[in-house]
């Protein structure tokens, strides 16, 4: 697919809004074009039914991007975020993930948590700019085609 | 108040009159070339508006239309006066777009900042049509976009069948120099009008049409208004688009 054009930045009938369970095959669709461990759509099922923060990037009707947090016990642990291959580069997943910080500051949680892997230097650069800092990693925590793959473990304090 | 200068003045003002069910068809209203100009409403020739000749069987006077090219065309409908819109609308709404496009958009008529500006599809509802387009990877420049009719309802209001009769050749003059591969309608208006049926729009979306001798592929979908006001219906205008562009992907793959 072709990447999408630049004018999707200035689009205002691209928002966020509360996933919902008739979202979820094309989350699910995403999830897999994006991923090559990708959650199932059970798991982003559960995510709803469970109660977490979980997300949409609505055009138009159609969902090109989501996240997932979970809140609790004072943290916020960012679960998932993701844009659709033809809508990157745009600023969307800065957007979701500016939307994820902004509801755990409400909820009053003080600190934001997130893995990634090492080799999404994308991601790491993106959480970089928005405040995160590596304070450990996890040893072999993601699957990868040849065998295990580190996690970078990321934090942001929310409390200004 | 003679009943004449009462309807002018209604006209104006640009109030809707309405009339029994069973009245004369106001479409035999001859009106003097004086009285079809674009004036001003304010100065609208109350004085030169004839008795209306009745009663007489609606005569549909649809302009005779030659597409030679775009720019004969948009002349003609700019000075057009083939029905009563000419007389309230500011100008005429021709289209816009990529004229080599495969896309077609149609939609209903201009409103009042279409009226304004000139052009379909401008404010909200036109932000969300450009929305819908790019979900499928559109830009709006890419496609064409038009309405059935190119002058403004007054208040909104749904076309008149004669309306549409003596405008759509004007649409049928855009999709001959066109060719489209594609036609996208969307809402009920400009649904029904092209495919002459009144089902209503739930029964039309969601299944392939064709449209004129070209047979083009003929998609049916929400109209961006209403989807601004019934944003969860939007899921299934995606639904429609996803089709659409699957039908183009079909049709420019057969040719």
């Amino acid at each position: 697919m072709a990447a999408a054009p630049e004018v999707l930045r200035e689009v205002p009938e691209i928002h966020i809004r509360p996933m919902m369970e008739i979202d979820l095959s094309e989350v699910a669709l995403i999830e897999q074009q994006s991923y090559a461990f990708p959650w199932s759509e059970n798991i982003f099922r559960d995510c709803l039914r469970v109660g977490y923060t979980c997300r949409a990037l609505d055009l138009a009707g159609r969902i090109i991007g989501y996240g997932v947090m979970s809140l609790g016990a004072g943290e916020a642990h960012i679960l998932n975020v993701c844009v659709g291959d033809e809508f990157r580069n745009l600023g969307f997943g800065r957007r979701l993930l500016e939307h994820l910080l902004e509801r755990a500051a409400a909820s009053g949680v003080a600190e934001a948590f997130l893995e990634v892997r090492p080799s999404n230097l994308a991601a790491i650069r993106l959480y970089q700019r928005l405040g995160f800092e590596q304070i450990g990693i996890r040893r072999g925590y993601y699957q990868a085609p040849d065998g295990r793959e580190d996690a970078i473990v990321l934090k942001r304090d929310l409390k200004t | 108040m003679d009943s004449n200068v009462r309807n002018a003045y209604l006209e104006a003002l640009g109030i809707d009159r309405w009339v029994p069910r069973d009245a004369p068809p106001e479409s035999a209203v001859v009106l003097p070339e004086s009285a079809r100009t674009n004036a001003p409403r304010a100065r609208a020739p109350v004085a030169d508006t004839p008795a209306p000749k009745l009663p007489v069987a609606p005569v549909v006077r649809a302009p005779v239309v030659a597409a030679g090219d775009w720019g004969a065309l948009r002349e003609q409908v700019a000075a057009c006066t083939a029905c009563e819109l000419c007389k309230t609308r500011t100008q005429t709404v021709f289209g816009v777009g990529n004229t080599r496009a495969d896309w077609l958009v149609i939609g209903e008529a201009p409103g009042a900042e279409e009226d304004r500006q000139g052009e379909p599809f401008v404010g909200r509802a036109g932000q969300l049509l450009n929305a819908m387009l790019l979900a499928i990877g559109l830009p709006r420049e890419t496609v064409f976009i038009a309405n059935i009719l190119k002058c403004r309802p007054p208040g909104n209001r749904d076309p008149k069948p004669e309306e549409v009769s003596r405008c759509l050749p004007y649409l049928s003059a855009q999709i001959a120099l066109l060719k489209p591969k594609i036609m996208l309608a969307v809402g009920r208006i400009a649904a029904q009008n092209l495919l002459a049926t009144d089902a209503p729009l739930a029964r039309l979306r969601g299944k392939l049409h064709h449209f004129g001798e070209a047979n083009t592929p003929l998609v049916i979908t929400y109209h961006p208004a209403y989807l601004l006001r019934t944003p969860s219906d939007k899921r299934k205008a995606w639904e429609d688009l996803k089709f659409a562009r699957a039908t183009y992907a079909r049709a420019a793959g057969t040719n």
